[in-house]
């Protein structure tokens, strides 16, 4: 009885702590979510007033109309699928080949590449910066790449660095490397050539890989601001996290308005966390890292 | 780019090439857009950053060779030294509270619990959010007129600080937004190590008489060093690259409360054009965190990852 009574409690107590700290994590969406919802004149209500007393959903119309969101949107969209589908597909070749063909100077290579995963992208952005605007013969430049602004502004610099990355070829070289060589040989003596191998044998058994780097792609991809921020200065050109980051600065004082947009750009983040939480978990769990 | 010019070369014996090259030498085909992007994209803007840094390299105007000369400057910079100290303190704190806390939720949530995916979801719900999304909604909270945060405070007769706007408080705050980001990312990744620990461990040690406490210190905590060591690299590459956050919520005021090193390469290169000096100050930081991540694979869980392929 006396043992039962202290499980109980102990019990009590670990739920306690759970709530606690769910709660903490949770109050910054709810209070996101709900002062998206009010009235302007709400914002300034005295005492502590989470919900609205007079829901607003125009907020969101409102919000959308002060911005080109739209524009903001479609750049964010087709940088993060372009990047996401050619990456996955580069990277798992790539990490196919280290792992399971045979060619001169393949493991010199491999380790050659693994350096970039060691280098912060934020200290190497100068030199793309200074790259991207010499590009010759595009944004108004000479042959000479002088004159003009480059690849600038332009989807090429958001997209061009996130084709394929050290951190993605890894992981799929890793994944690769645990096959019993005798899937090989029996397809060899099929007559496969290493492209047909990779096509035909590999990638079918590429699930769990793929859809590990296409969340982590995906997310980086959607959530990047620091690159976006270099790379662009026109307003069509902004994805939305740079929107996000201007819009905050004109409507410093209409929470709800940002609130609103912050909740838009979230959203489809979530929701793809929500139905793919597993993969989302395996994904940063196998992987350990980020981006 | 050589294998172009000796296949060129050899052409007239393409057997003898062939057998140089290995069984496969259409590999060298297919590992190649990637490595071109790799080469490209990275590994030439290392060697540039490099070069740059050793220059007086304005965007306009002419420039020189000035050997190490940035380097020594960068010392002399108070702007850069508050960065360096800023970086380092939002780093440590970011990381000690949401490791330990991480660490002690995940074995929390290793009983059987009711509700598990949700908790795990919540904790980890801040994780998906983009920094951007993240300190806006923060800037928010930490309104010193408005804010949910100050009303709280109000409501129970405590002093309302001007949080983001004090120099005092600003750094701190910002860390707090860095706790509430981290702290599911390293939840999980212990959760998932934990979950590796066999039972019989701790059923041997409750059957010695041990605590759950005395379980906790003795046999969980011993155990997910590689953990805990592999979460600590990883937060303390993510603490020293820390800028979306300081952007969008301080700019790095007030009076340079809150400036990092980051925050301090964006504001040389692309506000003051001194691409030189920055270059030097993005060498300073890949070095901290190459040499950061090179100790990760020498001693970390993907370092053994390596030596079982």
């Amino acid at each position: 009885m006396v043992a039962r009574l202290a499980r109980d409690r102990t019990d009590l107590l670990v739920y306690a702590i759970l709530i606690f700290f769910a709660v903490l994590m949770l109050v910054p969406f709810a209070v996101a979510v709900f002062t998206s919802l009010k009235p302007k004149e709400e914002l300034l209500f005295s005492g502590i007033n989470l919900l609205p007393s007079n829901p607003r959903p125009y907020n969101y119309v409102e919000a959308m109309q002060a911005a080109d969101w739209g524009r903001y949107f479609l750049n964010s969209t087709f940088v993060t699928v372009t990047c996401v589908v050619i990456s996955l597909l580069f990277n798992s070749v790539a990490g196919f080949s280290f792992a399971r063909l045979h060619f001169r100077g393949r493991d010199f290579l491999f380790f050659f590449m693994l350096i970039g995963i060691m280098i912060p992208p934020q200290a190497i952005i100068i030199p793309q910066f200074l790259m991207f605007r010499a590009v010759p013969l595009a944004g108004g430049n000479d042959i000479a790449g002088q004159g003009g602004i480059g690849w600038l502004n332009t989807y090429w610099a958001l997209i061009m660095p996130w084709l394929a990355g050290s951190f993605g070829i890894f992981l799929c070289r890793q994944y690769y490397i645990n096959f019993p060589t005798e899937l090989d040989e029996a397809a060899r003596l099929d007559g496969c050539g290493p492209l047909r191998l990779f096509l035909d044998i590999y990638l079918p058994l590429s699930g769990p890989v793929l859809a590990a780097l296409a969340i982590l792609k995906t997310v980086f991809m959607w959530n990047d601001f620091f690159y976006p921020l270099i790379m662009t200065t026109t307003d069509n050109m902004r994805t939305v996290q740079l929107g996000l980051q201007v819009f905050a600065g004109e409507y410093m004082t209409d929470w709800n308005l940002l609130m609103a947009a912050q909740v838009l750009v979230t959203l489809p983040l979530i929701v793809m966390f929500f139905f793919l939480q597993r993969y989302f978990v395996e994904g940063i769990v196998t992987t350990g890292l980020k981006g | 780019m050589a294998i172009a010019a000796k296949r060129a070369r050899r052409g007239a014996e393409p057997g003898r090439l062939r057998r140089w090259l290995g069984p496969d030498a259409s590999g060298y085909l297919l590992i190649a857009p990637a490595y071109v992007t790799y080469v490209i994209f990275i590994l030439a803007p290392v060697f540039a950053v490099g070069v740059l840094s050793l220059t007086s390299y304005r965007l306009v105007g002419t420039w020189e060779w000035i050997g190490l000369d940035n380097f020594t400057s960068m010392w002399n910079d108070h702007n850069y030294i508050s960065a360096l100290k800023n970086t380092a303190v939002y780093a440590f704190f970011t990381l000690m509270p949401s490791l330990s806390l991480g660490l002690v939720l995940a074995a929390v949530l290793t009983r059987q619990i009711r509700g598990l995916s949700f908790f795990r979801q919540s904790y980890y719900l801040p994780n998906v959010v983009s920094t951007v999304a993240a300190a806006v909604t923060w800037l928010w909270i930490f309104d010193p007129g408005n804010g949910f945060l100050n009303r709280i405070l109000g409501a129970v007769g405590l002093p309302r600080p001007d949080w983001l706007y004090d120099p005092n408080t600003a750094l701190p705050a910002l860390i707090v937004v860095g706790v509430w980001k981290m702290l599911g990312y390293n939840m999980v990744i212990y959760l998932a190590a934990l979950q590796g620990i066999p039972r019989e461990i701790y059923e041997a040690a409750r059957v010695d008489g041990a605590k759950e406490r005395e379980a906790f210190w003795h046999i969980t905590i011993p155990l997910v060093q590689p953990t805990t060591f592999f979460l600590l690299i990883m937060g303390f590459i993510n603490g020293f690259q820390v800028f979306d956050q300081i952007y969008v919520m301080t700019s790095g005021g007030p009076a340079n409360a809150t400036t990092t090193l980051v925050h301090q390469i964006y504001l040389n290169a692309f506000f003051f054009h001194h691409l030189g000096y920055a270059s030097a100050e993005s060498v300073f930081l890949m070095i901290v965190v190459a040499f950061v991540t090179l100790a990760n694979f020498r001693y970390g869980q993907q370092g053994k990852l390596m030596e079982v392929s």
